[in-house]
């Protein structure tokens, strides 16, 4: 007798059975959870709850910068602000959010069914709140948070107070969390494709996703090992950096950098990676040069290694070793020029459409294509020489990892919301919110450009009046860049409440493994895995 | 994944799951060879520089990767497999560290299948002699749906 | 934390926000340059910056072309290709050979930068939280450095002066057309001394010796900041170059010289409290208010106050120092003997913010500044302090002036 049994029944039949419903419910679900979708939920929440808490930071020293003199905070409040303002952003924003979408999206793309590790996920993430309470925390501690700069140079850094061994533990804790995301990424992508998926087949994400999680599992230790010297310096009495006690300041500097140049790949080779997928979306055209994408990537990721000393141009080292670096430097703009050629190539001669991921998109190429011409200029030693420390780093920076990695993350989110949600978005408020975001960053950062040129140093509270007027523009277009962000916080909730359905595949160009699931995907999804023609 | 033999029809009837596993074992050797090159190379320049506490972090960090990939590899080769043979049902789990064989006979054995109302099937198991006996680790939900589906009709024949 | 404050300043500064600043400008490129080696990177940052923008303007050119000419809305159909090997060869190629273009030019000026050989002139400029001082090396000539805006101008209480921020007591000095080297440390943390119109910016690093080179035609004031974070008070470390023709540097360098013998002739006689605090004043505005303010109240949880009975609540690695030295109890300051007050003075604490004075401060000066600060505000101690017994206790530490 072959009946077919309705899946009513079965469900009964459960009940009937009273078996243990072993799947949390409520908040539990989430403290609780092992899926990659709920963990990358998790973590995309965490990251712009931190974006929105650090950019609230930049708010108040643009406050203060708005006009020469001390009008809100007194100096030291001013260094603990811009300090922490770059901790949380780098830490606290911009990597969990990377992580977020490699949680989402790499099963998903690759056919996995979960990632390789589920409770080792869990963990990941539940070790960052953790952190970032410890860092926020520190603004509450006797002398407030810590405001050696997110460098943390010593010498300087061994004079804080307790919120400086606070801001230890939060890194070891990040670094731990970062390994295990990593090895469970490298894990999930080489192990679990789905039959056919060979490495050349992957998704340009997924590829960029693997390198990054090298990078990471290389870097990490370095930077965990670098504040850990320093915590010896501060209680245990080493002299690792203490030069009267026979240790040397600069070799922090080159520990640090050594891990802090990877970090500047970690935060933008994934952003790579979402562009490589919205553009061809978009375009309906196939990525252009799929093969020299993959190479372009890999040869970003080893350069990464050798020219960390590139931030240090003024420390005075050996002449032979400027040269180098800087030759090595400069070498960085071979690869990004193919990614960005590659990305022109895959728009012409393609029929392209203009949705908001698509304008965060070419944003992006843009703006970051600015971001990697004042990088090349930095490399330059004579003028890096004149615009080490200054606003010309921070604008250079800013066009790297706001407009660089930070709207990458945007577009991203534009562009799967609908696939996570089952909803697609309010495309007025999502344009609205990407004009207001584009222009007003370029308001806030392109004169950062001219205040650094002109002479105007980093980390300070209070400024020469000549370099007033910029900063008035500065920080305008700052309290507007600020605004509009809370304008996408109303955008996504409102996408995930209501909104059209969306279908399996709401973009009509998009060829990924993803869009060939319901929207939302169950809350398993390719436990058999599909197979790749 | 699955691979069925057989039909439900047939008096002789297998049904195998087994894990997905894209790395082959040498592949796992060269990626933990390759990691573990570039960060003991690492760690040991910093350590001649005086920078020895990188060594042990560097150290540590190679030892949780190695565990982890070493945790896939023993599982590379888990399968699950349910063979019915007439009224006889065998279910082996085949794990690197043991093989468990449970004998249970068809005619008694009860199939149950934990769904979701989303539609998500997350548990098929056997019961019989108050015994509990999981299977389909590895298969999807759609294909525990399947295989639920396909047992029900071929087991527990008292109930017809 | 902020709050109500904030939203009642926020008010306040609203009728000043919206006047235009004076003195402000809108200087696009570097700064006029004032030696060889600033033209030399000046020209070379236009040229960069001029390869960077024709390559900017034919990448997204064509790109524009796409998005104006290849998309939906105009009906074109997409072309489905997605590969061409030499294409990928050529723009590997192409940017490469620009850049060794790029790397010529440029390592010529380094080079140049670098040659510090043959000076005429050393000055050995060594940072302190947060002044600098110049040692003219082979004249015996020493002073420091100290920013001169008066606090009410960074509080907004007066209006501010067209070199707010970057002016100084006692500046560099230096004769035109001579190449000055200049030798850099620092005793605390790292400071970088920064003169734009130089071309010259070198990290002042404890336990290392760095130099660095300029040559100025023109005499004039040139003004920088020092550029590497290191604390507090960063942003008032102002660096102030005046450039002289070679013969008033000369004279300059003479009353240098008598200055200095005076102050060592003070060090050396006995005064009165009055004699004592009325220099000790001065020494305090210029040493020490930048942190303990000038009512002496200091910064709550970053500064101490220098008052008997005042509160302050700070990190156990700071009030416990204090203690040990018996200026710190329950949560109060108390002042404690003066030979440990001497000792702070001196030496400093390791492990704050609190510098070293001993090689900053003339005997005088140390003995003026402790009877000034026991002597001031609510204190009223009635000790002196004589600048022999400065020199006695640098003798008996190994510490010389």
């Amino acid at each position: 007798m072959a009946t077919t049994i309705p899946i009513q029944d079965v469900h009964n039949e459960h009940h009937a059975d009273n078996h243990p419903d072993h799947h949390p419910t409520g908040w539990m679900r989430w403290v609780m959870s092992t899926n990659h979708k709920d963990i990358g939920t998790l973590y995309l929440w965490f990251s712009f709850g931190m974006f929105l808490f650090a950019g609230a930071l930049a708010m108040l020293i643009r406050a203060e910068l708005f006009q020469p003199g001390l009008q809100f905070f007194q100096p030291n409040v001013f260094n603990q602000l811009t300090t922490m303002h770059g901790l949380i952003m780098i830490f606290g924003a911009i990597m969990p959010a990377f992580v977020g979408f490699a949680n989402w999206q790499i099963p998903l793309m690759i056919g996995a069914p979960d990632m390789a590790f589920p409770r080792l996920n869990n963990w990941s993430f539940w070790l960052l709140p953790m952190a970032g309470l410890l860092l926020i925390g520190a603004f509450f501690v006797p002398g407030g948070a810590m405001a050696g700069g997110w460098t943390m140079y010593p010498p300087l850094f061994i004079q804080g107070g307790p919120s400086y061994d606070m801001t230890i533990f939060a890194i070891h804790i990040m670094g731990i969390s970062s390994i295990m995301g990593s090895i469970n990424i490298i894990t999930t992508i080489l192990n679990m494709r789905a039959p056919g998926m060979t490495l050349m087949k992957m998704p340009m994400f997924v590829w960029t996703w693997l390198i990054t999680a090298f990078l990471l599992i290389s870097a990490m230790p370095v930077l965990a090992s670098a504040v850990t010297m320093l915590l010896m310096d501060r209680h245990f009495g080493t002299s690792f950096f203490n030069a009267a006690g026979g240790g040397d300041p600069v070799m922090y500097q080159h520990i640090f950098w050594f891990f802090g140049h990877p970090e500047v790949y970690i935060m933008i080779l994934p952003a790579f990676g979402i562009l490589s997928t919205i553009i061809p979306t978009f375009s309906r055209k196939p990525l252009f040069g799929y093969r020299s994408m993959v190479y372009a990537t890999v040869v970003l990721a080893s350069l990464a290694f050798i020219v960390w000393a590139h931030h240090m141009f003024t420390v005075g080292m050996p002449i032979a070793s400027q040269l180098f670096f800087m030759y090595a430097t400069m070498l960085i703009a071979v690869p990004t020029g193919v990614k960005v050629f590659n990305w022109t190539a895959t728009m012409w001669k393609g029929s392209i459409s203009f949705e908001t991921p698509m304008l965060f998109a070419i944003a992006v190429v843009c703006l970051f294509t600015i971001g990697g011409f004042s990088g090349l200029v930095l490399a330059i030693v004579p003028v890096d020489i004149q615009l080490q420390d200054t606003y010309y780093v921070v604008a250079h920076f800013h066009y790297v990892l706001f407009s660089g990695a930070a709207m990458s993350i945007m577009g991203g989110i534009y562009y799967w919301l609908p696939k996570w949600t089952g909803h697609m978005y309010d495309e007025r408020l999502g344009k609205i919110h990407f004009w207001l975001t584009a222009i007003a960053f370029n308001v806030t950062f392109f004169p950062m450009h001219f205040l650094g040129l002109a002479g105007m140093p980093r980390r300070i509270p209070d400024y020469a009046l000549q370099f007033a007027n910029f900063n008035m523009i500065v920080s305008l277009g700052a309290f507007v860049l600020g605004a509009s962000q809370l304008l996408f916080l109303y955008t996504v909730i409102k996408c995930i409440r209501s909104g059209a359905v969306a279908g399996n595949r709401p973009w009509e160009g998009a060829e990924t493994l993803e869009w060939t699931l319901p929207s939302p995907p169950p809350y398993h999804s390719f436990e058999t895995a599909p197979v790749i023609k | 994944m699955v691979d069925v033999v057989g039909s439900a029809s047939s008096l002789h009837y297998a049904i195998t799951g087994r894990p997905n596993c894209s790395l082959s074992a040498a592949g796992t050797c060269c990626v933990f060879l390759s990691i573990a090159t570039i960060t003991l190379i690492v760690a040991f320049g910093f350590f001649l520089a005086g920078a020895w506490v990188v060594l042990p972090f560097a150290g540590a960090e190679l030892g949780a990767l190695f565990w982890s990939l070493r945790y896939v590899c023993l599982h590379a080769g888990d399968y699950e497999r349910l063979t019915i043979d007439h009224d006889k049902v065998l279910v082996e789990h085949h794990t690197t560290k043991q093989d468990v064989r449970f004998e249970l006979n068809g005619y008694w054995a009860r199939v149950i299948l934990d769904c979701q109302p989303n539609g998500y099937c997350r548990r098929l198991a056997l019961r019989s002699h108050g015994k509990e006996i999981e299977f389909g680790r590895f298969l999807s939900s759609e294909e525990r749906l399947n295989v639920g589906r396909l047992l029900k009709s071929r087991l527990g024949g008292y109930l017809s | 934390m902020f709050g109500k404050k904030l939203w009642r300043q926020l008010v306040c500064a609203l009728p000043f926000l919206l006047a235009a600043p004076l003195h402000a400008e809108y200087r696009l490129n570097l700064q006029t340059p004032a030696s060889p080696v600033a033209q030399q990177i000046y020209d070379l940052h236009n040229l960069i910056l001029l390869v960077c923008f024709v390559i900017f303007i034919i990448v997204f050119g064509v790109m524009f072309v796409a998005l104006v000419k290849h998309r939906k809305s105009v009906g074109h159909q997409a072309v489905q290709f997605h590969e061409n090997t030499k294409l990928e060869i050529v723009w590997t190629i192409i940017p490469f050979i620009i850049l060794v273009g790029m790397a010529y030019p440029t390592t010529k000026t380094i080079f140049d930068m670098r040659n510090t050989g043959h000076p005429d002139m050393t000055i050995k400029v060594t940072g302190h939280q947060w002044i600098w001082e110049y040692e003219y090396m082979g004249e015996g000539v020493r002073f420091l450095s100290n920013l001169s805006t008066p606090q009410d101008q960074i509080d907004n209480k007066v209006e501010k002066d067209p070199h707010y921020l970057l002016e100084v007591d006692n500046p560099m000095v230096v004769p035109t057309g001579k190449k000055v080297r200049v030798l850099l440390t620092a005793t605390d943390v790292i400071h970088s001394w920064w003169v734009p119109t130089f071309g010259v910016k070198q990290d002042a690093i404890p336990g290392f010796i760095h130099e660095a080179w300029f040559t100025v035609d023109n005499p004039g004031t040139y003004r920088g900041q020092c550029a590497e974070l290191c604390g507090v008070r960063h942003g008032y470390m102002p660096v102030v170059v005046e450039a002289v023709d070679p013969a008033s540097y000369t004279a300059w360098l003479t009353r240098q010289k008598a200055t200095m013998a005076e102050a060592a002739a003070a060090s050396a006689k006995t005064y009165t409290l009055a004699e004592l605090k009325s220099h000790g004043e001065k020494v305090f505005t210029t040493s020490c208010a930048m942190c303990h303010q000038a009512t002496g109240q200091g910064v709550p949880g970053t500064f101490p106050p220098l008052v008997e009975g005042a509160p302050f609540a700070a990190a156990k690695g700071m009030t416990d120092p204090i203690e040990t030295r018996g200026f710190w109890k329950d949560g109060k300051i108390v002042l404690g003997p003066k030979e440990k007050h001497l000792d702070i003075v001196m030496h400093g604490i390791t492990g704050t913010a609190m510098p070293a004075f001993a090689g900053q401060l003339s005997d005088f000066d140390i003995a003026a500044v402790i009877t000034f600060e026991r002597n001031n505000w609510g204190n009223h101690t009635g000790d002196m302090i004589q600048p022999s017994e400065v020199a006695t206790l640098r003798k008996s530490t190994g510490k010389s002036s």
